[in-house]
């Protein structure tokens, strides 16, 4: 595991917790659910496409896990405090946990001598970013706060593992509908993206890069 | 003429009831009987009920009990979760309760006066401590990196850690908030409570409780032993994730407030607003004195604005915060925020 990239998801997976815990007006604790906010960009993180390697033991997804549990775990017990329901949080936490897993094990698998890495990345890639990146375009592009995406780019976005975290950032925050938040989630989004962006063209680049 | 007398009529039949809201309980009879250790009753869309205490062999009970309804109003009857136990929990029936036609007879101005909203969750909240841990786990894991399970034993220390530091440091964060709210010329006001937590029920039944956001399911525990001519007493109301508001009526006859004297309670604080929409801090307002007069304005005392309303226009309206057991008792938790006046047309 390279130390920079756990480092860029581990501070990015921070960021509003350490935002929230400056009083920074953008931290709205009412309107979204922090678990959500520090498991997007570990869930960005755990599948992007790596350099091919030969030795892949099962053991290395543990690696991902390891630096995510705590920033998750504090997060998971701020919604609790804050009075958000148990039982929706515990579900999206382990289903977080599995999917976190099957993308780091995905990618570790694609990362293989011979395997198809390359449709993989471009599996990836269509998956996670291109679908939430265009679904997030045509909501900017439409400036409403409930804008209606084509039918079939929300049935795609919606299998896309970042769409599902951003959009339970807002709906397992119940104490009310978050509204102004919605521009601060999806910039936050953004920023996972263009992240992932420059490290799929580092490896395609034939760079070291390998999470 | 005709078209007339029939606008007339049908102006005649929503008048009373304009504005008039549903409450989140209704009133039910439970018919109970013993062995029983608790039961868990599902009260459809509005939530659930749980019956809370034990009943011997023989015993049996009609209780009166609170059941949660949806945010339409419609109310389910409760049946009880556990099939063995449905012919030791049957419903009775419901009971009618005259609150909700008290409320109706309050002035539409109070009626539909906007609820006070608990100031949002404070950014801030989190302990900056919280990082520092994080910190030290993410290093410590970085070190430990190449043997793997030792570095997910060091993560799951962290995070228990983590975790007991927050539950060790509670979150800012008001629990709830006790408005008295009052219309000049009116002698019925009425005392709304919003808690994030929930309410439990004395001797008098609330008038209307409500749930934000709407679509919120309530949880309502009911011992099935109450005290003696007070039933459903006892009973708490519980919501999680969001805000309960309980409405009561309040007889203001022998507390006529006028600036010339105090007869309310002494109140910590005061804020007159003028009829031109110019607000002025008084400072505090002790019992049977009059209106202090308006302090120079430093910039430092403004009203809340969870509280300041912005209609109606035109019309003077004094906020006021009441020093704590001026005015009953509200909960330790409730202490950041107190007991507030809102009166219309001081």
């Amino acid at each position: 595991v390279e130390p920079w990239s756990c480092c860029a998801a581990w501070l990015l997976s921070l960021l509003p917790l350490a935002l929230e815990a400056a009083g920074h007006p953008l931290a709205d604790p009412a309107s979204h659910s922090r678990l959500a906010l520090v498991c997007l960009p570990w869930i960005a993180f755990a599948g992007l496409p790596r350099a091919t390697r030969k030795d892949f033991r099962a053991s290395d997804l543990l690696g991902p896990l390891a630096f995510a549990l705590p920033p998750v775990c504090a997060a998971f017990a701020l919604d609790r405090a804050q009075g958000l329901a148990l039982l929706p949080l515990a579900l999206f936490a382990a289903n977080a946990a599995g999917l976190l897993l099957l993308l780091a094990l995905a990618a570790e698998l694609a990362a293989r001598p011979r395997a198809p890495a390359a449709l993989y990345a471009f599996c990836w890639w269509s998956l996670l970013p291109a679908s939430a990146l265009l679904r997030a375009a045509l909501v900017w592009g439409a400036r409403t706060e409930r804008p209606q995406p084509p039918a079939w780019l929300d049935l795609v976005a919606s299998a896309s593992p970042l769409t599902w975290c951003i959009r339970a950032i807002e709906s397992l925050a119940l104490a009310r509908p978050a509204g102004q938040a919605t521009l601060e989630i999806l910039a936050v989004g953004a920023f996972v993206v263009a992240l992932s962006l420059v490290l799929v063209n580092s490896v395609r680049a034939g760079g070291e890069v390998s999470p | 003429l005709r078209t007339l007398a029939a606008f007339a009529l049908c102006a005649a039949l929503i008048a009373p009831t304009a504005g008039a809201q549903d409450s989140r309980i209704r009133w039910a009879r439970l018919a109970v009987e013993g062995p029983l250790d608790g039961a868990r009753l599902d009260c459809g869309a509005g939530g659930e009920m749980w019956l809370e205490g034990r009943l011997l062999p023989g015993e049996r009970a009609v209780i009166e009990v609170p059941a949660p309804t949806a945010p339409t109003g419609m109310a389910v009857e409760p049946r009880v979760a556990d099939p063995a136990l449905s012919d030791r929990v049957a419903f009775d029936g419901w009971v009618e309760d005259p609150s909700a036609a008290r409320l109706v007879a309050v002035p539409m101005g109070l009626r539909l006066r906007p609820r006070p909203a608990l100031p949002e969750w404070r950014a801030g909240s989190v302990p900056r401590s919280l990082l520092l841990v994080l910190a030290g786990s993410f290093l410590l894991t970085l070190v430990l990196r190449a043997r793997r399970l030792l570095a997910l034993a060091n993560a799951c220390v962290w995070s228990a850690v983590a975790v007991l530091l927050l539950a060790r440091t509670p979150l800012e964060g008001p629990a709830g908030i006790r408005v008295l709210e009052g219309e000049a010329g009116s002698s019925l006001w009425l005392a709304v409570d919003a808690s994030r937590e929930g309410f439990e029920l004395g001797g008098e039944r609330p008038w209307l409780v409500d749930a934000e956001p709407a679509r919120a399911r309530l949880s309502v525990r009911v011992p099935l032993i109450h005290p003696p001519g007070l039933p459903g007493a006892g009973a708490r109301i519980l919501l999680r994730g969001g805000t309960l508001l309980r409405i009561v009526g309040l007889d203001a006859r022998n507390r006529d407030w006028k600036r010339a004297n105090n007869h309310w309670g002494e109140l910590e604080e005061v804020w007159l607003r003028s009829a031109g929409g110019d607000w002025t801090f008084h400072g505090s307002w002790p019992a049977g004195a009059p209106l202090p007069a308006p302090l120079p304005d430093s910039g430092e005392h403004r009203p809340p604005s969870w509280l300041d309303p912005a209609l109606p226009q035109g019309r003077s309206i004094l906020l006021g915060r009441l020093v704590p057991g001026a005015f009953g008792t509200v909960p330790a938790s409730w202490a950041p925020l107190g007991t507030w006046v809102r009166l219309y047309g001081f």
